[in-house]
């Protein structure tokens, strides 16, 4: 029994990572192999659930053979990808010496990163209350029953609380452990979780060790593997990991589409950020920013190319998201509906929430238990760094970063709860979405060692 | 006179760029391994323990009265500070047991948070035949004044005639 429940659950998650692969392999070049993997791990989930969702909508629940079927399918998209695509030469980075004792110690620090939200992932059950209100109960609906026609849960506002409007990207991938189960098993939804904990670790390692090298790579990516609020919301089965994986890969994407403006780099790009649109409604106005980010900052703003880009960069995303759109059109507006309340109307009448909201900005900067050094950290990097000229990564991160943190500030300001209440229970979760910007900033601030420079210079 | 100052000025400071990556370094790595520390202890703290004894406790409860039909929660002499307790005790029930129904308040009643869950459910106490017709099976009745220890008892639903069983 205990064998083919995890027989079950780790050939769903294979079919997962299956996916990730059949789609990158027809859209990236130029990638090593642990930015491809990181980039697999997280786009695989998200592509996948998303054909649950479409399957789902026109009336067919998660199933076992569904699941199968699709892993199938992507086995042959893969296999062609293999056979036909050009591939490009491998990736060779230049060899760096890393000292002893960063190899050795970080690992250690993050294999307890990898124990604890193993741990919470496979052994706990659901504890986290946001996880079993919302994201997890959702994971049971879907599980249960078709999106066509609409299940009687979305209009049942007796469980309002849940969030009947909320995206059901993360739910549905959470649904596919107890399609491919054939049933519903507590705990076992979160398993998903796993692979956005590694995949944003990864690609912010692989983005890094690209451009600064092998000891900041491991600094950065162990700063986030390691963080408390990661280890909180990391394994609990809530959707912040999903979201902030996603933005990870966009962010990667960002990057590669301004150095060598490859369709495939950009393609990619919108598909992460409509997928961040599909987990959480934070996830759409970050999609937002990674077109804005697009339009201004990549080479050439005005550029044929880039325009021709950013609208296909909305065209998918918005094509992508449509269906959503159309699924909550009938749902009733029960709880906090954002969507309605974000006017200038609202946000003037709620200016006097402005102090109180940065104040808990800051104060989460400096909070050293849910953090560590990591935002004090950055921002002594970025004074030691002052004067220095900025290259355009560095100033798409800053961008990225400032955007997101100005982006949350308006829906604290309409929002129906007690400030009080909401911001000690939130803003820990919306720094986490910040945090890939942050990492890599921290990792392309990182200091070089002497030594390695005077190394190159020999070589 | 101030040229060995300038030269040891310029030895600090090429001995700091020097090693300063290094003791960023091990900056960097005694915050991981203490955030570490400290995220062990939590999880291994009296109160995490006590915290997962609840949810399991409820959990158990949920799943002994039920017996494969739905349950409704009849909450009384709630105190204004066990509310969110109540509300946790009602989201948790409805996804322990869904696609059974936990039922705590008439249709249409929006429940978002704790206030609106004890509002509605202190003044509605639906007979047994409207229980029957939703698919309930008992009634948990969570007595507030007891704390929430042991607070939970259980009333079999008659389905042929109406009741107000809950006092």
């Amino acid at each position: 029994m205990w064998i083919a429940l995890h027989f079950w659950s780790a050939l769903y998650l294979c079919c997962l990572v299956l996916a990730g692969y059949a789609l990158l392999d027809w859209m990236a070049i130029g990638l090593t192999r642990v930015e491809r993997f990181g980039l697999a791990i997280i786009l695989g989930p998200g592509v996948f659930g998303f054909c649950l969702v479409m399957i789902s909508m026109v009336g067919i629940p998660p199933a076992r053979g569904e699941i199968i079927l699709l892993g199938g399918v992507f086995a042959i998209v893969a296999t062609l990808a293999r056979i036909w695509r050009r591939r490009a030469e491998p990736i060779y980075l230049p060899p760096e010496k890393t000292p002893v004792w960063i190899l050795l110690l970080c690992p250690i620090a993050i294999g307890y990163g990898l124990y604890a939200v193993g741990t919470d992932v496979l052994v706990f059950p659901t504890l986290e209350w946001d996880a079993f209100a919302i994201w997890q109960l959702k994971a049971k609906v879907l599980a249960t029953a078709a999106l066509y026609p609409r299940p009687a849960y979305f209009f049942d506002v007796r469980l309002s609380y849940s969030h009947l409007r909320y995206p059901l990207l993360w739910p549905m991938i959470c649904a596919g452990i107890d399609a491919a189960n054939q049933s519903l098993r507590e705990g076992l939804g979160k398993l998903p979780a796993y692979l956005f904990y590694l995949g944003t670790g990864i690609c912010i390692y692989g983005t890094v060790r690209r451009s600064r090298g092998r000891t900041a790579a491991i600094i950065a990516a162990g700063l986030v593997l390691t963080a408390p609020v990661v280890y909180r919301y990391g394994g609990s089965g809530t959707a912040e990991m999903a979201l902030t994986a996603f933005f990870t890969a966009s962010i990667l994407c960002i990057l590669r589409w301004q150095q060598a403006q490859r369709w495939g780099d950009l393609i990619l790009c919108a598909l992460f950020s409509a997928a961040m649109a599909w987990t959480k409604n934070e996830g759409q106005a970050l999609a937002l920013i990674n077109g804005i980010v697009i339009l201004v900052l990549s080479p050439r703003p005005l550029g044929r190319k880039n325009i021709l880009a950013v609208l296909a960069f909305a065209a998918i995303v918005i094509v992508l998201f449509i269906p959503w759109l159309i699924f909550i059109h009938p749902l009733p507006r029960s709880d906090e509906d954002y969507a309605n309340r974000l006017n200038p109307y609202e946000i003037s009448t709620h200016l006097y929430r402005l102090p109180a909201i940065i104040r808990a900005m800051l104060t989460e900067v400096a909070n050293v238990k849910d953090w560590g050094i990591f935002w004090i950290l950055l921002a002594a990097l970025a004074v030691l760094a002052r004067g220095s000229s900025m290259s355009r990564t560095m100033r798409t991160l800053w961008v990225l970063l400032i955007l997101q943190a100005l982006v949350y500030i308006p829906p604290y300001m309409v929002a129906n709860w007690d400030l009080d209440e909401l911001l000690p229970a939130t803003v820990d979760r919306l720094f986490m979405h910040m945090m890939p910007a942050a990492a890599l900033l921290i990792g392309l601030l990182w200091p070089r060692p002497v030594l390695t420079v005077n190394a190159a210079a020999i070589e | 006179m101030r040229l060995p100052d300038s030269m040891s000025q310029r030895q600090a400071s090429s001995n700091l760029k020097k090693y300063f990556p290094t003791v960023l370094g091990i900056l960097v790595v005694v915050s991981m391994a203490s955030l570490d520390y400290l995220d062990w202890r939590r999880r291994t703290s009296p109160g995490s323990e006590e915290y997962m004894k609840f949810i399991a406790a409820w959990d158990n409860e949920y799943l002994a009265v039920s017996r494969g039909k739905g349950v409704f929660l009849q909450f009384q002499n709630l105190k204004t500070n066990a509310y969110q307790e109540t509300a946790r005790v009602y989201f948790r029930g409805n996804f322990i047991l869904y696609p059974l129904p936990v039922i705590a308040a008439p249709e249409g009643t929006r429940i978002n948070r704790y206030d609106d869950l004890a509002d509605q459910n202190m003044h509605f106490h639906p007979n047994g035949q409207w229980l029957a017709a939703r698919g309930v099976g008992s009634i948990l009745v969570i007595d507030g004044s007891h704390g929430y220890d042991n607070p939970v008892y259980m009333i079999p639903v008659p389905t042929t005639r109406p009741t107000t069983a809950v006092q």
